[in-house]
Protein backbone atom coordinates (compact mmCIF):
# COMPACT_ATOMS: atom_id res chain seq x y z
CA UNK A 1 0.00 0.00 0.00
CA UNK A 2 1.33 4.12 -0.94
CA UNK A 3 -0.09 7.07 0.34
CA UNK A 4 -1.19 9.21 -2.64
CA UNK A 5 -1.06 12.55 -3.31
CA UNK A 6 -4.37 13.75 -5.72
CA UNK A 7 -3.51 16.88 -7.71
CA UNK A 8 -6.27 19.55 -7.82
CA UNK A 9 -7.70 18.47 -11.08
CA UNK A 10 -8.16 15.22 -8.92
CA UNK A 11 -9.25 16.35 -6.03
CA UNK A 12 -12.98 15.31 -6.22
CA UNK A 13 -14.83 14.67 -2.89
CA UNK A 14 -16.45 11.38 -3.99
CA UNK A 15 -13.04 9.98 -4.96
CA UNK A 16 -11.89 11.24 -1.60
CA UNK A 17 -14.38 10.06 0.30
CA UNK A 18 -14.39 6.25 -1.09
CA UNK A 19 -10.87 6.15 -1.03
CA UNK A 20 -10.42 6.87 2.72
CA UNK A 21 -13.56 4.59 3.21
CA UNK A 22 -11.61 2.04 1.30
CA UNK A 23 -8.75 2.45 4.11
CA UNK A 24 -6.39 4.73 1.64
CA UNK A 25 -4.13 7.12 2.83
CA UNK A 26 -4.93 10.32 1.40
CA UNK A 27 -3.42 13.73 0.83
CA UNK A 28 -5.49 16.31 -0.84
CA UNK A 29 -4.32 19.95 -2.13
CA UNK A 30 -7.22 21.75 -0.50
CA UNK A 31 -6.78 20.09 2.76
CA UNK A 32 -3.18 20.76 2.85
CA UNK A 33 -3.64 24.44 1.39
CA UNK A 34 -2.11 24.15 -1.20
CA UNK A 35 -4.71 24.42 -4.11
CA UNK A 36 -3.61 26.34 -6.99
CA UNK A 37 0.20 25.78 -6.80
CA UNK A 38 2.04 24.62 -9.99
CA UNK A 39 2.90 21.24 -10.71
CA UNK A 40 6.88 21.10 -9.53
CA UNK A 41 5.75 21.82 -6.23
CA UNK A 42 2.88 19.19 -5.77
CA UNK A 43 5.74 16.55 -7.01
CA UNK A 44 7.92 18.00 -4.26
CA UNK A 45 5.26 18.03 -1.52
CA UNK A 46 4.20 15.03 -2.73
CA UNK A 47 7.54 13.60 -2.41
CA UNK A 48 8.12 14.90 1.01
CA UNK A 49 5.37 13.30 2.36
CA UNK A 50 6.38 9.96 0.87
CA UNK A 51 3.72 9.58 -1.26
CA UNK A 52 2.74 8.85 -4.98
CA UNK A 53 0.76 11.80 -7.52
CA UNK A 54 -2.22 11.41 -8.92
CA UNK A 55 -2.34 13.34 -11.84
CA UNK A 56 -4.89 14.26 -15.54
CA UNK A 57 -2.26 16.30 -16.50
CA UNK A 58 0.13 14.07 -18.09
CA UNK A 59 1.48 16.63 -20.96
CA UNK A 60 2.96 17.93 -17.81
CA UNK A 61 4.09 15.39 -15.59
CA UNK A 62 5.63 13.41 -18.09
CA UNK A 63 7.96 15.63 -19.24
CA UNK A 64 8.68 16.65 -15.76
CA UNK A 65 9.29 13.61 -14.43
CA UNK A 66 12.31 13.21 -17.25
CA UNK A 67 13.64 16.55 -16.51
CA UNK A 68 13.95 15.76 -12.61
CA UNK A 69 15.89 12.25 -13.98
CA UNK A 70 18.05 14.30 -16.22
CA UNK A 71 18.58 16.57 -12.51
CA UNK A 72 19.28 13.54 -10.74
CA UNK A 73 16.15 14.36 -8.72
CA UNK A 74 13.69 11.82 -7.31
CA UNK A 75 10.30 11.25 -6.11
CA UNK A 76 8.61 8.34 -4.48
CA UNK A 77 6.15 7.93 -7.69
CA UNK A 78 3.46 9.44 -10.25
CA UNK A 79 0.42 8.20 -11.53
CA UNK A 80 -1.11 9.41 -14.83
CA UNK A 81 -4.34 8.88 -16.44
CA UNK A 82 -6.45 9.91 -19.36
CA UNK A 83 -9.94 11.41 -18.07
CA UNK A 84 -11.94 8.87 -16.61
CA UNK A 85 -15.33 8.64 -15.54
CA UNK A 86 -15.38 9.05 -11.47
CA UNK A 87 -16.36 5.10 -11.44
CA UNK A 88 -13.40 4.24 -12.84
CA UNK A 89 -11.26 7.02 -11.36
CA UNK A 90 -12.07 5.71 -7.90
CA UNK A 91 -11.48 1.90 -8.80
CA UNK A 92 -8.17 2.36 -10.66
CA UNK A 93 -6.65 4.33 -8.03
CA UNK A 94 -7.69 2.18 -5.13
CA UNK A 95 -6.21 -0.57 -6.51
CA UNK A 96 -3.03 1.11 -7.77
CA UNK A 97 -2.79 2.30 -3.97
CA UNK A 98 -3.63 -0.94 -2.54
CA UNK A 99 -0.82 -3.03 -5.05
CA UNK A 100 1.22 -0.65 -4.87
CA UNK A 101 4.80 -0.29 -2.41
CA UNK A 102 7.01 2.68 -1.98
CA UNK A 103 9.68 0.78 -2.96
CA UNK A 104 7.88 -0.59 -6.04
CA UNK A 105 6.34 2.82 -7.05
CA UNK A 106 9.81 4.86 -6.34
CA UNK A 107 10.63 7.12 -8.89
CA UNK A 108 8.39 5.73 -11.50
CA UNK A 109 6.11 6.97 -14.07
CA UNK A 110 3.34 4.95 -14.26
CA UNK A 111 0.23 4.63 -16.34
CA UNK A 112 -2.91 4.05 -13.92
CA UNK A 113 -4.34 2.85 -17.04
CA UNK A 114 -2.18 -0.86 -15.54
CA UNK A 115 -5.11 -1.14 -12.98
CA UNK A 116 -7.86 -1.00 -14.85
CA UNK A 117 -7.91 -4.65 -13.78
CA UNK A 118 -7.20 -6.67 -10.56
CA UNK A 119 -5.34 -8.97 -12.81
CA UNK A 120 -3.81 -6.82 -14.68
CA UNK A 121 -2.71 -4.67 -11.80
CA UNK A 122 -0.98 -7.41 -9.93
CA UNK A 123 1.05 -8.76 -13.69
CA UNK A 124 2.21 -4.76 -13.56
CA UNK A 125 3.68 -4.96 -10.10
CA UNK A 126 5.22 -8.19 -10.43
CA UNK A 127 7.47 -6.33 -13.81
CA UNK A 128 8.06 -3.93 -11.40
CA UNK A 129 10.29 -5.78 -9.02
CA UNK A 130 14.03 -6.01 -9.30
CA UNK B 1 -21.38 58.15 -5.80
CA UNK B 2 -23.58 54.83 -4.73
CA UNK B 3 -24.50 52.78 -7.65
CA UNK B 4 -28.36 52.72 -7.71
CA UNK B 5 -29.72 50.48 -9.74
CA UNK B 6 -32.63 52.87 -11.02
CA UNK B 7 -30.36 54.41 -12.36
CA UNK B 8 -29.37 53.34 -16.12
CA UNK B 9 -25.60 52.54 -16.75
CA UNK B 10 -24.95 55.06 -19.02
CA UNK B 11 -25.66 58.27 -16.68
CA UNK B 12 -23.21 56.62 -14.40
CA UNK B 13 -20.55 59.74 -15.84
CA UNK B 14 -17.27 57.99 -14.58
CA UNK B 15 -17.85 55.14 -16.54
CA UNK B 16 -18.42 57.40 -19.93
CA UNK B 17 -15.71 58.45 -19.44
CA UNK B 18 -13.79 55.67 -18.95
CA UNK B 19 -15.32 54.16 -22.13
CA UNK B 20 -14.53 57.49 -24.09
CA UNK B 21 -10.44 57.13 -22.38
CA UNK B 22 -11.02 53.36 -23.98
CA UNK B 23 -12.06 54.30 -27.17
CA UNK B 24 -9.41 56.73 -28.02
CA UNK B 25 -6.74 54.10 -26.78
CA UNK B 26 -8.38 51.90 -28.94
CA UNK B 27 -8.73 54.27 -32.05
CA UNK B 28 -5.12 55.26 -31.55
CA UNK B 29 -3.49 51.67 -31.74
CA UNK B 30 -6.21 51.33 -34.66
CA UNK B 31 -8.60 48.85 -33.45
CA UNK B 32 -11.90 49.72 -34.65
CA UNK B 33 -14.83 50.95 -31.80
CA UNK B 34 -17.55 48.68 -30.92
CA UNK B 35 -20.38 50.94 -29.48
CA UNK B 36 -22.67 48.10 -28.38
CA UNK B 37 -20.90 48.13 -24.78
CA UNK B 38 -17.51 46.89 -23.20
CA UNK B 39 -16.62 43.10 -23.29
CA UNK B 40 -16.92 42.02 -19.84
CA UNK B 41 -13.82 40.01 -18.55
CA UNK B 42 -13.74 36.39 -16.85
CA UNK B 43 -13.80 37.33 -12.89
CA UNK B 44 -13.01 33.37 -11.56
CA UNK B 45 -10.25 32.65 -14.22
CA UNK B 46 -6.62 32.87 -14.71
CA UNK B 47 -3.85 31.45 -17.20
CA UNK B 48 -1.60 29.58 -14.64
CA UNK B 49 2.11 29.74 -15.65
CA UNK B 50 1.88 26.89 -17.80
CA UNK B 51 -0.26 28.13 -20.10
CA UNK B 52 -3.50 26.20 -19.24
CA UNK B 53 -6.81 27.93 -17.98
CA UNK B 54 -7.97 27.52 -14.30
CA UNK B 55 -10.24 28.34 -12.13
CA UNK B 56 -7.84 31.51 -9.68
CA UNK B 57 -6.57 29.52 -6.55
CA UNK B 58 -7.81 26.55 -7.08
CA UNK B 59 -5.60 25.32 -10.18
CA UNK B 60 -9.08 23.43 -11.13
CA UNK B 61 -8.06 23.18 -15.33
CA UNK B 62 -10.99 24.36 -17.32
CA UNK B 63 -9.96 21.30 -19.68
CA UNK B 64 -10.86 19.17 -16.43
CA UNK B 65 -14.49 20.83 -15.56
CA UNK B 66 -15.24 20.45 -19.34
CA UNK B 67 -14.25 16.53 -19.17
CA UNK B 68 -16.83 16.27 -15.97
CA UNK B 69 -19.63 18.48 -17.75
CA UNK B 70 -19.32 16.06 -21.00
CA UNK B 71 -19.35 12.91 -18.88
CA UNK B 72 -22.71 14.03 -17.15
CA UNK B 73 -21.80 15.50 -13.92
CA UNK B 74 -23.60 18.93 -13.53
CA UNK B 75 -22.34 22.50 -12.99
CA UNK B 76 -23.64 22.05 -9.54
CA UNK B 77 -22.08 18.82 -8.71
CA UNK B 78 -18.64 20.21 -9.67
CA UNK B 79 -18.51 23.32 -7.51
CA UNK B 80 -19.45 20.49 -4.65
CA UNK B 81 -16.86 18.16 -5.69
CA UNK B 82 -14.37 20.71 -6.09
CA UNK B 83 -15.33 23.41 -3.95
CA UNK B 84 -15.44 26.22 -6.25
CA UNK B 85 -18.13 28.97 -6.61
CA UNK B 86 -21.07 27.66 -9.17
CA UNK B 87 -19.93 30.85 -11.46
CA UNK B 88 -16.49 29.73 -11.60
CA UNK B 89 -18.05 26.58 -13.05
CA UNK B 90 -20.27 28.33 -15.65
CA UNK B 91 -17.35 30.63 -16.55
CA UNK B 92 -14.79 27.80 -16.93
CA UNK B 93 -17.61 25.91 -19.41
CA UNK B 94 -18.12 29.49 -21.13
CA UNK B 95 -14.51 29.86 -21.67
CA UNK B 96 -14.17 26.15 -22.72
CA UNK B 97 -17.00 26.79 -25.67
CA UNK B 98 -15.32 29.74 -26.66
CA UNK B 99 -11.56 28.00 -27.08
CA UNK B 100 -12.21 24.52 -28.41
CA UNK B 101 -8.77 25.10 -30.04
CA UNK B 102 -7.27 25.24 -26.62
CA UNK B 103 -9.12 22.59 -25.04
CA UNK B 104 -8.28 19.98 -28.36
CA UNK B 105 -4.61 20.97 -28.01
CA UNK B 106 -4.60 19.99 -24.67
CA UNK B 107 -5.90 16.56 -25.68
CA UNK B 108 -3.12 16.37 -28.59
CA UNK B 109 -0.16 17.32 -26.06
CA UNK B 110 -1.63 14.37 -23.54
CA UNK B 111 -1.91 11.81 -25.97
CA UNK B 112 1.56 12.75 -27.18
CA UNK B 113 2.74 12.27 -24.21
CA UNK B 114 1.14 8.90 -23.85
CA UNK B 115 2.76 8.01 -26.79
CA UNK B 116 6.21 8.84 -25.44
CA UNK B 117 5.35 7.10 -22.20
CA UNK B 118 3.66 3.60 -24.55
CA UNK B 119 7.39 3.60 -26.38
CA UNK B 120 9.34 3.09 -23.64
CA UNK B 121 7.34 0.25 -22.32
CA UNK B 122 8.66 -3.49 -22.76
CA UNK B 123 6.39 -5.25 -25.31
CA UNK B 124 4.05 -6.90 -22.71
CA UNK B 125 3.77 -4.35 -20.16
CA UNK B 126 2.51 -1.56 -23.73
CA UNK B 127 0.12 -4.12 -24.31
CA UNK B 128 -1.47 -4.20 -21.08
CA UNK B 129 -1.29 -0.27 -20.90
CA UNK B 130 -2.88 0.22 -24.42
CA UNK B 131 -5.62 -1.94 -23.18
CA UNK B 132 -6.59 -0.76 -20.14
CA UNK B 133 -6.26 2.78 -21.76
CA UNK B 134 -8.70 1.36 -24.16
CA UNK B 135 -11.38 0.00 -21.31
CA UNK B 136 -11.18 3.97 -19.73
CA UNK B 137 -11.86 5.01 -23.13
CA UNK B 138 -14.69 3.42 -23.21
CA UNK B 139 -16.24 3.91 -19.93
CA UNK B 140 -14.99 7.70 -20.70
CA UNK B 141 -17.39 7.49 -23.81
CA UNK B 142 -20.09 5.50 -22.62
CA UNK B 143 -20.30 8.13 -20.23
CA UNK B 144 -20.65 10.98 -22.21
CA UNK B 145 -23.43 9.23 -24.34
CA UNK B 146 -25.42 9.01 -21.30
CA UNK B 147 -24.65 12.38 -20.18
CA UNK B 148 -25.50 13.76 -24.05
CA UNK B 149 -29.12 11.46 -24.04
CA UNK B 150 -30.33 12.70 -20.77
CA UNK B 151 -29.39 16.57 -21.49
CA UNK B 152 -31.29 16.15 -24.76
CA UNK B 153 -34.61 14.67 -22.70
CA UNK B 154 -34.11 17.11 -20.36
CA UNK B 155 -34.40 19.78 -22.84
CA UNK B 156 -37.48 17.91 -24.52
CA UNK B 157 -39.57 17.51 -21.50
Amino acid sequence: MVPLYLDDCFIDKRVVRQLRAAGHSVYVTSELGVYGQDDEPHLANATRLGAVLVSQNRKHFEPLHYRWETEGRRHTGILVTRQLPVGQKFQWVERAGRLLTPDLADNQLIDLAMFSTEEKGLTFVVSLAP
Amino acid sequence: MTPNTSVPLSACRGLDSLKRRINSALALAGVKQVNSGMTLAFKHLITASDGDAEIAGKGLRVYTVLGLYEMGDSAESIAENYDVPIAAVYEALAYAADHSDEMEAITRADLEAEQRMLARMPEHVRRMAEEGIQEGEQARQQAIRGANEARRGAAIS
